[in-house]
């Protein structure tokens, strides 16, 4: 015997294509490799075994797992009605073997009300809108044929036609039973009115909702996807175009959006960015996309990434990003040294620079690098003179960690 | 004016560099292939030659290994995009003299040709931070210390020029005259050309390279 541990041993899934109701018997029938005509023959008998058959069903229409909403039964055939029919059946003699009926003058009306209800119940939108199609004159439409879903106007009369004439039967019987009686099972077969003839309307209206909120999630993932490559990919497109003749340029365009677009489709598992240089080359990619500028990076040494260089390089950038945008010069060369005990990072530009001694100018700069560093212990000197270009200093010791394995700084 | 002899196979490439250096230098030929290169080299005898670090066929370094087997005074520079360590030193140690970047601008390119043309050894920040790389740190001691490993002067000029420091601003900085500076370069492209031994072999290692 097989034993399905960690699972429900009775599961099984429900079937979503070639159902007739819920899919309860087809699934039961896949999973225990039976026919499904013998399933639904022996739900059918049991049915008139005091409704087991019902209770079966339901029971594993509960076990059954499904996946996702179920899409419309196919093919929308005479079965199905004919098996809401058998379900239909099979319920009322239930309720008369047991003690739920209310006597056979009173549930016959009953049964004949809510076969009509049933009739116009089931009506679909489609058929709704092939009414006019039907065939007037096809008087020799049998009961199938008309629960087949074809001829909807027969089945609008007949379903009409028994409701009236349950409500008559019900006005002109009404002393047959005790008046409290009565009184119950004509709400609940109100409620029951109305459950069968609006249920269908509501199942539908529910799963359009179902079916519109995912598309909406759709919708809205597509935007977003949109919005990121109009934002990355587009935007880097029209600068590649605008700068074809600047081959530099282009390939650090692309690079950088290459870079971008993998972390943007892989996540963060970006194992480049976890030593100082390949963190520093992601640097220098974002700026040089940014800003047009030219950074020539170089590293000695490596080490694993961590806060604190973290903090370090931000300074950097920001000192790349100084430059591009004050030096004047689109040449910014940058050098990083990573010794035993301590990193060193050097901005140089030849550009406009400014007088380092006056206390206005370049002091902004300079508080704020020099405070980003200052929080790890690191410590930031800017010289500058007018026409000379710039150059910041980083500087941060650390508690020397086991060696790591050095890296080849100017790989790319 | 000094005569320059050309060598990258992207045919487009050398034409913008010849357009560009035309009125600083005399480029007097120029070749696509290992093969072309080494005939026209030994034909036409430049003052400098100018070889790309990537070439079908062996790059660079077999140009220069074997022009310099025919003919030991020839003077190379070595222009190149690639950012690997291992042919830029490779190419060096066949014997250029320099090696900058196919970012360097016109005037700047002509002022490194003279400049390993007059003897000098010409040094990239990249070439720099290379060299630091290679020399630096935690080697065990070297069998010849003299040849092996840089003196600090050496370490604190290639740091500099690692830095983006022309020569002129290193010998500023240091209080040294520029020739000086040239001398330590010099000085540090021999090392790199002959220090087979422990440090660039483990550097090597390091980055398998060997």
């Amino acid at each position: 015997m097989i034993v399905h541990l960690g699972t429900n041993p009775l599961a099984f899934d429900r079937r979503a294509d070639r159902r007739v109701l819920l899919g309860v018997a087809g699934g039961f029938a896949d999973q225990h490799g039976i026919d499904v005509v013998v399933v639904r023959a022996a739900l059918v008998v049991l049915t008139f075994a005091g409704g087991l058959g019902i209770v079966l069903y339901f029971i594993g229409h509960v076990v059954a797992t499904s996946h996702g909403p179920l899409p419309p039964a196919q093919p929308l055939d005479q079965r199905r009605n004919l098996s809401v029919a058998a379900v239909a059946l099979g319920l009322a003699t239930m309720m008369r073997s047991t003690g739920l009926w209310a006597g056979d003058a009173l549930m016959i009306v009953v049964i004949v009300v809510a076969t009509g209800v049933a009739l116009l119940g089931v009506l679909r939108p489609n058929e709704a809108s092939s009414l006019g199609d039907a065939t007037a004159g096809d008087g020799a439409s049998t009961l199938a044929a008309v629960l087949a879903g074809r001829h909807a106007r027969w089945r609008i009369i007949a379903g009409g036609a028994l409701i009236a004439f349950g409500l008559v039967l019900v006005g002109g019987s009404g002393g047959l039973t005790s008046g409290l009686r009565v009184g119950v099972y004509a709400t609940a077969l109100t409620i029951l009115g109305v459950a069968v003839l609006l249920g269908p309307w509501f199942a539908r209206a529910a799963q359009e909702m179902a079916e519109e909120r995912r598309q909406r999630i759709r919708l809205d993932e597509r935007e977003a996807m949109a919005a990121h490559l109009h934002d990355s990919v587009l935007q880097t497109l029209a600068l590649i175009q605008r700068s074809a003749d600047d081959p530099r340029r282009t390939v650090t365009l692309a690079r950088r959006q290459e870079a971008e677009l993998r972390q943007w489709l892989y996540g963060n598992a970006d194992t480049a960015a976890a030593t100082v240089s390949g963190a520093l080359q992601q640097m220098v990619l974002e700026v040089e996309g940014l800003y047009d500028i030219r950074i020539d990076p170089v590293v000695v040494g490596d080490r694993p990434m961590n806060h604190d260089f973290a903090a370090l390089i931000a300074a950097t950038r920001e000192a790349c990003v100084n430059a591009a945008k004050h030096s004047g010069v689109q040449d910014v060369s940058v050098y990083v040294e990573v010794t035993a005990n301590s990193i060193d990072a050097f901005v140089r530009d030849r550009g406009i620079g400014f007088d380092s001694a006056a206390p206005t100018e370049g002091r902004g700069i300079a508080q704020s690098i020099e405070a980003r560093l200052a929080r790890v212990g690191g410590s930031a000197t800017i010289v500058s003179a007018p026409g000379e270009g710039t150059e910041v200093r980083l500087s941060m010791p650390f508690t020397s960690a086991p060696h790591a394995t050095a890296q080849d700084p100017g790989r790319t | 004016m000094t005569t320059v002899f050309l060598v990258d196979d992207h045919a487009l490439f050398r034409a913008g560099v010849r357009a560009e250096i035309g009125g600083f230098v005399d480029v007097i030929g120029e070749a696509g292939t290992v093969d072309d290169a080494v005939a026209g080299i030994l034909a036409v005898r430049p003052d400098v030659t100018v070889v790309d670090v990537h070439l079908p066929n062996g790059g660079g370094k077999a140009i220069i290994e074997r022009v310099l087997a025919d003919w030991p005074d020839a003077v190379f520079l070595a222009l190149s995009v690639s950012d690997a360590a291992e042919d830029v030193v490779a190419v060096i140690r066949a014997g250029a003299r320099g090696y900058v970047t196919k970012t360097i601008d016109a005037e700047q390119l002509a002022d490194a040709i003279r400049r390993v043309h007059g003897g000098d050894a010409v040094f990239s920040p990249r070439l720099a931070g290379f060299v630091l790389d290679a020399f630096s740190g935690s080697a065990p001691a070297p069998t010849d210390p003299e040849l092996d490993q840089l003196s600090a002067r050496e370490q604190e000029v290639m740091r500099l020029i690692a830095r983006g420091y022309t020569y002129r601003e290193v010998a500023a900085q240091l209080h040294l005259s520029v020739k000086t500076v040239e001398t330590h370069v010099s000085a540090v492209l021999r090392k790199l050309q002959l220090s087979n031994r422990h440090e660039l072999t483990a550097w090597a290692t390091d980055r398998r390279l060997l």
